[in-house]
């Protein structure tokens, strides 16, 4: 009898052994890599400029810190027909992930209905694209929320926003939300850890919407549109919501940032490889315009 | 008139010998000693006339003669049975001969004239062509001692493997789906069992197993790449029999006998799986694995006269598996073929025999799986219904004739999903009832003729039109066929071939997971055929007295009209999935070695590839080619199998790969954008499919105890076969994946194995 539970045991032992993944670190030979710019700048009239300049790194390179890769000695100007702006280096502090994140910030208001040129010289080598400021603000008829709805995302709640698209093709919506947000205590996004810095603690966070919308297939109609809330929120929570209006180099930008983002934690999806855009081959980034909408306050409603 | 005149010229080119010349010709069937079972491919010479031919399908074959009163020798061989000359006077109206050959391990010495292996190989016209003996599959150690034809074809030059617990095979340089799987002339959409693990085939049940990857006869056609030919038995005709195994993964037995002596006969052949037993125990808390498999063949035959013969088969094969515990396999899936195949085979005199069928094939796949937050569905069904008719007709000895047309009617129903696992409420489903059918038609009309052009030329000349209609779309074609042949000498031929193929089924691979998340679809208007067009040129040569068959082969392929998702493509519910496809081209180019050892203690085989192929689709890669994800530069397989006395036999085989190509990131954006959302880390690739897993190797070897014992006054042959699969226990790769450390933010790359060292002991028995 007791030969037979032996035997049974082992045949399912093997049988297990068959079944079950074995899973181990491994290191991957590196393949040359050329190092590129990451160029990200997005202006609205009234509001001074920002400029993210950091370095591509090999994939599997020791720094992964905003410090670590920011370009503070890249020249970086901003220019419109009554004059140039050159930026410099400044910093925010990012309660959430508890570093500082860098970027290139300008002094004056960007005005609007101009052409900007941004120029960005590093290793004497030029990188420059054009943006125009006369995006249209379209503003929020209302917002309410939905617990649920489903979407390629699948089933979860929402917040919705009503507005009408004006006549004339061209309109990128994205959604704006600021809030307090806190005391933190979880695990949020793919990979990130709140620092314990952050933990038990309330900030201020401004949540953009990932996804992009064109107005392509329901020009200068009414509009609906349903957001997933990224942050945890509890009944009474408020926050204020805006409706940004962007251009076609931002929408085309982020919209393959967001294909690729979806592809990289989803293993049934192929991969995204993300395609030159206004500053050429050795550059990944956006220069672009947007308007935004006066601000409705939402209170959740659970 | 003159157009008339110059057709007539032709026809009396062609066939003149049989229009005036006093000839005659012998037919007939060559059979198994003991069971009566068609011997397919076997060979009919006469060497005194340099002629000679081969059994078709049914074992059937007839041979023209060109002198009615003399004798002549005629030699019957077949790999694995003594090699029978009969000497007999030609007359001119002789009866159709039943030819039986004994098995080698039968010794008649008086019946032998030549007990060596023949030159077949290197005289037919057809190349790349193997077939596989199924006494050799049997002896090949596999997984878990579960005996498999896939895994054998695996060997096999010109044949790459995908990743363990993938399914299927690549055959120069072409997808998986571009392989034309037929038994008893009926498709198998997908031949594998679950992981690819064991085959669909149970060995037991079949008569023969022949892999064409080029110089495709006209007969064939609808997939770029290759023609699995499996054929089953018939069954027992002259006795009840018996034989069946009881193995770790499954057990199985095969029971055949006559139902009218020497008239008809059956073969019932099962498998079922018992896994799911033996892991009870091990489903406890969160984790849950499942397994089950089983499949079953039939097959009935019925002689209603000399000139008729009719046939029956069945198949079904299903799988069904779920898994749950870890992150990189989760898992619910099941799957399985039918198909089921009516023949009526019908004699004129002796030179012309037509087989006639009808054929019905389904194929489904049901696929739930989660891998970190994401889950996708998936469920794709094909299922045809076909006619077929072809005539074969032997007016000479010169040339040998096939000409035929077959109709299909295809039905798909592909439905998938790809989305994030919501945080509440329940995943989206899909209800296979309620999927929308499409519907395809797929006519064909062919015509072969083998053609022995005398001295040392021979060629195979086909033509072959495929017309497909789908969604109002009609795409026809017309393929050559082209094989030459030049024998050097009697023991060396070269050959060169060029085919053109079309594909109006497609299997759209994903390339990143890890499952068959595989989905069949029909061409359409937005969905071209995949064409390709294939030149090889060969050199043959047998040696040590037909005891070693070697041959060297290249080949350049190109394919048009490949089909790939496109990047990012996230497949939703009820979405069209023709605008989620990309569409590109191929090549591949080659050279295989092969050196078989076919009699004598020691068989088994050597094969060797190296090969190259690309893709190009200008939505990928930025335009650029990248390597096919199943491009392997080298590709070595040793079999080898020994029977030391008539107790012991040993086995083993080695496989070395180089590994599949993946894709990974070679540079890391960053992003820092005001704490937005767009916060993190994206991918930088370079190229596609720019890494490559690690070598794949592995060595497997087995050995079997043969003993014969009475049981009930019954002879019963019964052997212990005890294997070990990946015997050095090698953690081949499987797949890669990144991640990021949560406490450090690095990047990491994951490897995952599965199959580390596997004992087997199975018992099998044959009464």
């Amino acid at each position: 009898m007791f030969s037979i539970y032996k035997k049974h045991l082992f045949l399912a032992g093997i049988t297990v052994l068959i079944l079950n993944a074995c899973t181990k670190d491994v290191s991957i030979p590196i393949q040359p890599y050329n190092s590129k710019l990451s160029i990200q700048s997005l202006i609205t009239p009234g509001k001074t400029p920002t400029v993210y300049v950091y370095r591509t790194v090999p994939f599997f390179d020791a720094n992964v810190l905003p410090i670590d890769l920011f370009l503070r000695n890249a020249s970086v100007t901003l220019s419109n027909p009554d004059g140039t702006e050159a930026l410099r280096p400044d910093s925010a502090w990012n309660p959430v992930l508890c570093y500082y994140e860098y970027f290139y910030a300008g002094q004056i208001p960007v005005q609007a209905d101009k052409i900007y040129t941004l120029s960005i010289v590093y290793n004497g080598e030029t990188f420059s694209a054009t943006a125009k400021t006369d995006r249209r603000v379209v503003q929020l008829d209302s917002v309410t929320y939905t617990p649920q709805f489903k979407d390629l995302y699948g089933e979860h709640e929402g917040i919705v926003l009503h507005f009408n698209d004006p006549v004339g093709k061209g309109d990128y919506y994205r959604f704006d939300m600021g809030r307090t947000f806190g005391p933190m205590d979880t695990i949020f996004g793919v990979g990130k850890v709140i620092s314990e810095c952050s933990l038990g603690k309330t900030t201020w966070v401004q949540e953009l919407g990932r996804s992009i919308y064109p107005d392509q297939n329901g020009d200068g109609s009414g509009f609906t549109l349903t957001i997933e809330p990224t942050y945890k929120h509890k009944q009474g929570d408020v926050g204020y919501v805006r409706l940004q209006s962007m251009d076609k180099a931002a929408y085309d930008f982020y919209d393959q940032f967001d294909r690729q983002k979806l592809s990289q934690a989803n293993p049934f999806v192929e991969p995204v490889f993300i395609q030159p855009g206004q500053f050429g081959a050795k550059a990944f980034g956006v220069f672009g315009a947007y308007a935004v909408s006066d601000s409705i306050r939402f209170i959740y409603p659970e | 008139m003159k157009r008339y005149q110059i057709f007539l010229f032709g026809i009396v080119l062609l066939f003149g010998e049989s229009l005036f010349a006093q000839k005659s010709s012998l037919s007939g069937y060559v059979r198994d000693e003991g069971t009566g079972e068609a011997l397919i491919g076997a060979t009919v010479a006469a060497p005194e006339l340099k002629t000679g031919t081969s059994t078709n399908t049914y074992g059937y074959f007839s041979l023209s003669l060109p002198a009615v009163g003399d004798s002549v020798t005629l030699v019957f061989a077949y790999i694995g049975y003594q090699t029978l000359a009969v000497r007999m006077q030609v007359v001119t109206n002789p009866e159709q001969l039943k030819i039986n050959l004994l098995p080698d391990g039968n010794k008649l010495e008086e019946v032998v004239i030549k007990a060596h292996a023949d030159n077949e190989n290197v005289q037919r016209t057809a190349m790349s062509v193997i077939n596989l003996p199924v006494s050799q599959i049997k002896a090949i150690p596999v997984i878990a001692g579960e005996r498999d034809v896939l895994k054998a074809v695996q060997f096999l030059p010109g044949v790459s493997a995908g990743s363990e617990g993938t399914t299927g095979f690549y055959v120069r340089g072409g997808n998986i789906d571009q392989n034309l799987v037929l038994l008893d002339e009926a498709v198998v959409y997908n031949p594998n069992h679950l992981f690819g693990l064991v085959s669909t085939f149970n060995v037991n049940a079949l008569n023969s197993v022949n892999l064409i990857k080029g110089g495709f006869p006209a007969q064939y056609g609808g997939r770029l790449s290759s023609v699995l030919d499996v054929t089953m038995r018939e069954g027992n005709k002259k006795k009840f029999s018996g034989e069946g195994g009881i193995g770790i993964i499954s057990s199985n037995l095969t029971l055949e006998g006559p139902i009218q002596k020497g008239k008809s006969s059956f073969i019932v052949s099962g498998r079922r799986s018992y896994l799911d037993l033996f892991l009870i125990p091990f489903n406890k808390g969160g984790n849950k694995t499942d397994y089950k498999l089983y499949d079953l063949n039939v097959k009935i035959n019925y002689e209603l006269g000399k000139n008729d013969h009719l046939f029956a088969s069945f198949f079904k094969g299903n799988d069904k598996a779920q898994y749950t515990g870890a992150n990189a396999l989760n898992y619910g899936i099941g799957f399985g073929n039918s198909t089921g195949t009516l023949r009526w085979n019908h004699l004129f005199g002796d030179k012309v025999f037509v087989n006639t069928s009808v054929i019905y094939n389904q194929y489904h796949l049901g696929l739930n799986t989660t891998q970190g937050k994401y889950y996708a569905l998936l469920y794709s069904e094909i299922r045809d219904y076909t006619a077929k008719t072809m005539l074969e007709w032997y007016p000479n000895s010169r040339h040998s004739v096939k000409v035929g047309a077959q109709y299909s009617q295809h039905a798909l129903a592909p439905a998938s999903v790809s989305a994030q696992i919501p945080k509440k409420g329940s995943r989206l489903q899909i209800k296979p009832d309620s999927i929308a059918r499409t519907y395809a038609n797929e006519s064909a009309f062919f015509l072969n003729d083998e053609i022995h052009l005398g001295g040392r030329f021979g060629a195979n000349v086909g033509l072959r039109v495929p017309v497909f209609t789908s969604k109002s779309k009609t795409y026809s074609a017309v393929e050559p066929r082209l094989t030459l042949k030049y024998s050097v000498n009697a023991t060396t031929s070269i050959k060169a071939a060029y085919t053109e193929m079309n594909q109006f089924l497609h299997l759209v691979p994903s390339s990143t997971a890890s499952l068959p998340t595989d989905i069949w679809i029909q061409s359409s208007p937005v969905v071209k055929p995949q064409t390709s067009r294939q030149v090889a040129l060969g050199l043959f040569h047998n040696f040590a007295d037909n005891e070693y068959e070697a041959s060297i082969e290249g080949y350049y392929k190109d394919m048009k009209h490949q089909v790939l998702f496109k990047e990012g493509t996230q497949i939703v519910l009820a979405s069209d999935l023709e605008k989620q496809l990309t569409f590109g081209s191929g090549d591949s180019y080659g050279v295989e070695l092969f050196v078989r050892k076919n009699t004598g203690k020691l068989t088994g085989w050597v094969s060797y590839t190296w090969s190259k192929t690309t893709q190009t689709f200008p939505d990928l890669n930025f335009g650029q080619p990248f390597p096919f994800t199943y491009d392997r530069r080298h590709n070595l397989s040793v079999v080898g199998i020994y029977e030391l006395n008539k107790k012991w036999s040993f086995s083993a085989d080695f496989v070395f790969n180089t590994g599949s190509a993946y894709t990974l990131a070679t540079g890391r954006v960053p992003v820092f954008n005001d704490g937005t959302l767009y916060d993190g880390i994206y991918y930088d690739f370079t190229s596609r499919n720019n890494y490559r897993l690690g070598n794949y190797h592995r060595l497997d070897v087995s050995a079997s105890r043969h003993k014969t014992k009475t049981w009930w006054h019954h002879k019963v042959e019964t052997e212990w076969v005890f294997g070990a699969y990946n015997l050095y226990s090698r953690r081949n790769p499987y797949f890669v994946y990144l991640t990021t450390d949560p406490a450090t933010r690095q990047p990491l790359a994951k490897q995952v194995s599965l199959l580390p060292i596997i004992p087997s002991v199975s018992w099998n028995f044959k009464f």
